[in-house]
């Protein structure tokens, strides 16, 4: 059980941007994965949700046993893995309801009728502060960067998946957006589809740890898993910046 | 695209299709200048090049017309104190209304409308009484199966008058139309007019249309347009009176050699009027199509406010559209927007509905369902944006 990610190399345009990283995120935990900007964070995120653009050179990567890596995105998607996108894409024309509706049939299909439908959209609308008018408009077009995000985290909500990958989704929110997106990781958590979800949320700075909080925190240089410690390495990171943890390991390597 | 079975009528031969015309409809001399025009006027479009096939301005068509004037056209919908009627009965019953309309569109200032003009047979006349709401839509139904035919639309809604009309052409392969629409829209009337039309391989499908909207009036105007053969459309709306309004959307999706051609023109004559104009244009195998945009703003239009978006998706890469929006300004105090975008489907948009379950071809008709979404919106009935929208999918498999 769990993602499972070993010795994973992947390349954008011939260029190396992840060295070799192993990282085992077990159901019902959450990581977080921390690093500078370049280290290859969301290069790992797009390389498991199977962009493509990113070709995997060598390495493994299984979902509860399913190897992701001979998927199509879709077929990792349909297996239980989530990206909450960096940069969602916007599709005019496409309306939020209709879309949600798609997609949580192509990936849990039959699973719900139209009525629990609506009620589990009004519920996790709710819990992320989302006016009702949301599910008229088209799909990211036009939303600002906090409504883009709080979008992601409904559709993450309503898909349930296995295993989330959530690449920045604090970067650029306030206060209150970050709060939201805490309460509907929770949420899920406390549903009875995502209770056993796992989480791997890419963050450059520790803000959202303190509305979420990490069961392992991973530090990312590099293209390389540098450091793995508990929730306090993410108080020292926002002690000392990375600098520190770049001379220690530095040192050490 | 048509075969060359025939060549374009002689002089002689249209003249002589336009008197064996009705009379009652349009008397012989005023046929008989319409056809002058239609001769003598130029299409405004560019000769054949290496992608345009078609010389526009020497169509070779039957001009007679096999269509029965009574039996061809038909109407459906509850009309209330609405008149709806052939247009060889209108000529009848309803000269007066006929020649007004006429006077005030003045369709033969197009090379097509003079066609539809010089030799129509046939067409309909809806009449909206001052103040009465047509609350149901109103169908009409033209059968022109695999002949020529000229057919003329010609709707007056009196003041606070409202209703929508919608126009279905039913022909097989090998058809010629010349339409006219020809729409006048009172004072604190309001007009939703719409047209989908496929026409097959060996078929053209020309309509000249003019909108014309008062004061405080308002037009919505919709066209879808299909198939692999030639359509062309030359539509004009003129806003004549402060807060007049129009709202005209057009969909293209030619396919195979298909030819698809469509200038609309807004004139805001008066101050205080509102246009937008949305064009969704996309083109599969090897068709092509041309939009030209064309916002006019006249000298003490001030207050005026223009918006035309115009957006093209290239289905194959032998598919090629062309647009091109003018915008002639004669008034300083106007708001007016241009915006365009020509391009493939996004792979990043692919991806991000991949992402979320979709299979590869799920994830592009979604996209190029959501390109078309607000052209098939201004479609007035469920029925009919159900049907468009099927159409699309149908097209894009």
């Amino acid at each position: 059980m769990g993602l499972r990610v070993a010795g994973l190399r992947a390349t954008v345009e011939n260029t190396e941007i992840l060295r070799g990283i192993d990282l085992v995120v077990e159901p019902g935990k959450i990581h977080a994965l921390m690093g500078p900007n370049g280290s290859g964070k969301s290069t790992l995120a797009l390389s498991l949700a199977g962009h493509p653009h990113y070709q995997v050179t060598a390495g493994s990567a299984t979902l509860d046993g399913t190897s992701l890596l001979d998927l199509t995105p879709e077929k990792r998607a349909r297996a239980g893995l989530f990206l909450s996108f960096q940069y969602p894409a916007a599709i005019p024309g496409v309306k939020v309801a209709n879309f949600l509706h798609a997609a949580r049939q192509a990936v849990r299909p039959g699973s719900l009728a139209p009525a629990a439908f609506r009620a589990m959209l009004v519920e996790k609308m709710e819990i992320l502060g989302m006016d009702p008018s949301f599910m008229g408009r088209y799909l990211n077009d036009g939303f600002s960067g906090g409504e883009k995000k709080r979008l992601e985290m409904l559709q993450m909500a309503m898909l349930a998946p296995k295993y989330a990958i959530l690449d920045e989704t604090d970067s650029g929110l306030d206060v209150d957006a970050l709060r939201a997106v805490g309460d509907s990781i929770s949420a899920l958590r406390a549903s009875d589809e995502g209770r056993q979800a796992g989480m791997l949320i890419i963050t450059h700075y520790p803000r959202i740890l303190k509305h979420v909080t990490p069961d392992v925190v991973h530090v990312m240089m590099d293209g390389r898993i540098v450091l793995t410690g508990a929730h306090d390495l993410a108080e020292r990171i926002e002690r000392e910046g990375y600098d520190g943890i770049r001379d220690e390991v530095g040192a050490r390597a | 695209m048509p075969e060359g079975v025939l060549a374009p009528p002689t002089r002689d031969r249209l003249q002589s299709a336009a008197a064996l015309a009705d009379a009652r409809i349009l008397s012989h001399a005023a046929r008989s200048r319409a056809i002058d025009l239609y001769l003598t006027s130029g299409s405004g479009r560019t000769r054949p090049n290496r992608r345009w096939k078609v010389d526009l301005d020497a169509l070779a068509f039957d001009p007679i017309s096999e269509v029965d004037a009574e039996q061809g056209v038909r109407f459906s919908g509850s009309l209330g104190r609405a008149i709806a009627l052939p247009l060889a009965t209108a000529a009848r019953e309803h000269s007066e209304t006929l020649a007004r309309i006429t006077r005030l569109v003045d369709i033969e200032r197009w090379k097509f409308g003079a066609l539809a003009m010089g030799l129509s047979s046939f067409g309909a006349l809806v009449h909206v009484p001052a103040d009465y709401d047509v609350a149901e839509p109103i169908f009409i139904t033209y059968r022109i199966g695999a002949f020529s035919a000229f057919p003329r639309t010609l709707i007056l809604l009196e003041a606070g008058a409202r209703a929508t009309v919608i126009v279905d052409f039913q022909c097989d392969d090998g058809s010629f139309v010349a339409a006219s629409s020809e729409l006048i829209v009172e004072e604190r009337a309001h007009l939703h007019f719409a047209t989908a039309q496929r026409v097959d391989a060996k078929s053209v499908a020309l309509e000249s249309a003019v909108a014309r909207v008062g004061r405080d009036g308002s037009a919505v105007l919709a066209t879808a347009d299909f198939g692999a053969g030639l359509i062309l459309r030359d539509r004009e709306s003129s806003l004549d009176a402060p807060g007049a309004r129009l709202e005209q959307s057009a969909l293209f999706l030619p396919t195979g050699a298909g030819h698809l051609d469509v200038t609309a023109s807004v004139r805001h004559v008066s101050g205080n009027t509102t246009s937008q104009t949305v064009v969704k244009a996309a083109a599969g195998d090897s068709a092509i199509a041309r939009f030209l945009g064309n916002i006019v703003i006249l000298p003490h239009a001030a207050g005026s406010d223009a918006s035309l978006r115009d957006d093209a998706l290239i289905l194959t890469p032998r598919a090629h559209i062309d647009s091109v929006p003018a915008l002639e300004i004669a008034c300083n105090d106007v708001k007016a927007y241009h915006g365009a975008t020509v391009g493939a489907i996004d792979d990043e948009q692919i991806f991000y509905l991949r992402s979320r379950g979709l299979d590869e071809s799920e994830a592009r008709r979604t996209i190029a369902l959501g390109f078309f979404e607000p052209t098939v919106d201004a479609f007035p009935t469920a029925a009919l944006r159900d049907a468009l929208t099927q159409r699309i999918v149908e097209t894009l498999s």
